[in-house]
């Protein structure tokens, strides 16, 4: 497989999670930088790119509620989850668990030790 | 901090008008912010620094298409659609041009074998340009009104009814459809054509003109057959037994045709004893193709339907 691939694939598989872990950290209100840097800090490697426009999207779903704020001399746009949002991430949460609760024996090949 | 604004306003002209001032601000705010972080960890941070991460950050062409990525103009869910429909009108466009100008041409026009083919192609060109075009701006003003709850619908349709259609060579290509019937066509267009034009001289000779008027039924199968195929796109055991009797009345046609005189040799004025001849070797070697193909077809349809 060539890097391209492999990179493919795991953007691919990147960017399902990535709005889980942006729905999640922003129960707290963040603006862009901080919550890049909240995700950074929890072995969440995401670029600028990447991260701001995701936002502004899940913001446009309804999902995120932000506001204008005032702070160190210059303004900076907070975002936290919606009413929306909150509810979805409930539904996500228990989708993520349920996959992971299936697809870790999968990985691990536990699953063919215990139909044996 | 004048490259930063310039860099903002670079992003700013790649997006439509009502998003510019809200996406240049929030830019503007993690810009800032990414800076003031890189200033705290090395201390100093000049224009180079500035140019450097603005570099690392992309093209203002970039940035603005991960902000407000770009519709594509026709929507994926009509593109199937859109892509028949194109298939459709170009192909009843192109049969409708090798009418047109092959009644020109036996009207009486001057016109060599490459003036018609530069003829028909023309034609063709002209209409298909507007046809395209206007198919086009209306697929993509379809894309643009609709939403998810306004998806197209399909017909009405149980897997019941779903053709049994297990091979490949089942589905009947456009293009093969519309070729047939542009070749058709042309066929009853040459042959009748002094019908209804009393001051045109057929092309061919009396006994080719009579064995062809016969046949004219034949080919009007052929024509309803292919309308047929456009409906059902899909090859059944009566379809193919139906094409293998066209197909063996036309290699009946063609050695038979083989035999006799086919060109009326009055109707070419124009050309000398070698041009005659030309022009009969030439119908030889059409109506030899024409046998061979219709064999081959007689063949490949007797084989597929032991197949089905």
């Amino acid at each position: 497989m060539t890097t391209a691939q492999l990179d493919k694939l795991k953007l691919e598989l990147r960017r399902g999670v990535l709005v889980l872990a942006v729905l999640a950290s922003l129960k707290t209100p963040h603006y862009g930088y901080s919550l890049r840097k909240q995700l950074h800090e929890a072995g969440v490697d995401i670029d600028e790119g990447t991260l701001y426009p995701l936002i502004r999207r899940l913001a446009d779903q309804g999902l995120l509620d932000s506001e204008w704020q005032q702070g160190e001399g210059r303004e900076r746009r907070y975002y936290h989850l919606s009413e929306l949002g909150a509810e979805l991430l409930e539904q996500l949460i228990q989708e993520w668990q349920t996959l992971n609760g299936a697809v870790t024996p999968l990985l691990t090949g536990n699953n063919d030790k215990e139909q044996n | 901090m004048d490259m930063v604004e310039r860099y903002i306003a670079a992003v700013q002209r790649e997006l439509p008008e009502d998003k510019r001032d809200d996406i240049g601000r929030e830019l503007k705010a993690n810009i800032l912010d990414q800076i003031e972080a890189l200033e705290a960890q090395q201390g100093q941070f000049n224009d180079s620094d500035v140019s450097s991460l603005l570099i690392s950050m992309g093209h203002p062409r970039d940035v603005a298409i991960t902000y407000y990525p770009p519709k594509p103009l026709i929507a994926s869910s009509l593109m199937r659609l859109y892509a028949s429909t194109l298939y459709m009108v170009l192909g009843v466009l192109f049969v409708i041009s090798v009418i047109e100008v092959t009644s020109t041409w036996l009207g009486g026009s001057s016109m060599g074998i490459i003036r018609f083919v530069f003829a028909i192609a023309s034609d063709f060109i002209n209409s298909a340009f507007f046809a395209f075009s206007a198919i086009t701006i209306s697929f993509a003003v379809m894309s643009r009104s609709q939403t998810n709850e306004n998806k197209p619908r399909t017909c009405r349709w149980s897997p019941e009814k779903l053709p049994t259609a297990s091979k490949s060579w089942q589905h009947i290509g456009l293009d093969n459809i519309f070729t047939d019937l542009a070749t058709l066509l042309f066929l009853i267009l040459l042959i009748w054509y002094p019908l209804w034009r009393n001051d045109s001289n057929s092309l061919f000779s009396a006994e080719a003109l009579q064995i062809l008027r016969w046949f004219t039924p034949v080919i009007g199968v052929a024509v309803v057959h292919s309308l047929w195929q456009l409906r059902v796109r899909l090859w059944s055991a009566s379809m193919l037994w139906l094409n293998i009797g066209v197909n063996t009345a036309f290699l009946v046609v063609s050695l038979i045709l083989m035999q006799t005189q086919v060109l009326q040799i009055e109707t070419l004025p124009t050309l000398d004893d070698w041009g005659i001849n030309v022009a009969q070797y030439g119908i030889n070697t059409i109506l030899i193709a024409v046998a061979v193909i219709s064999s081959y077809e007689v063949i490949r349809d007797a084989r597929r339907i032991r197949r089905l």
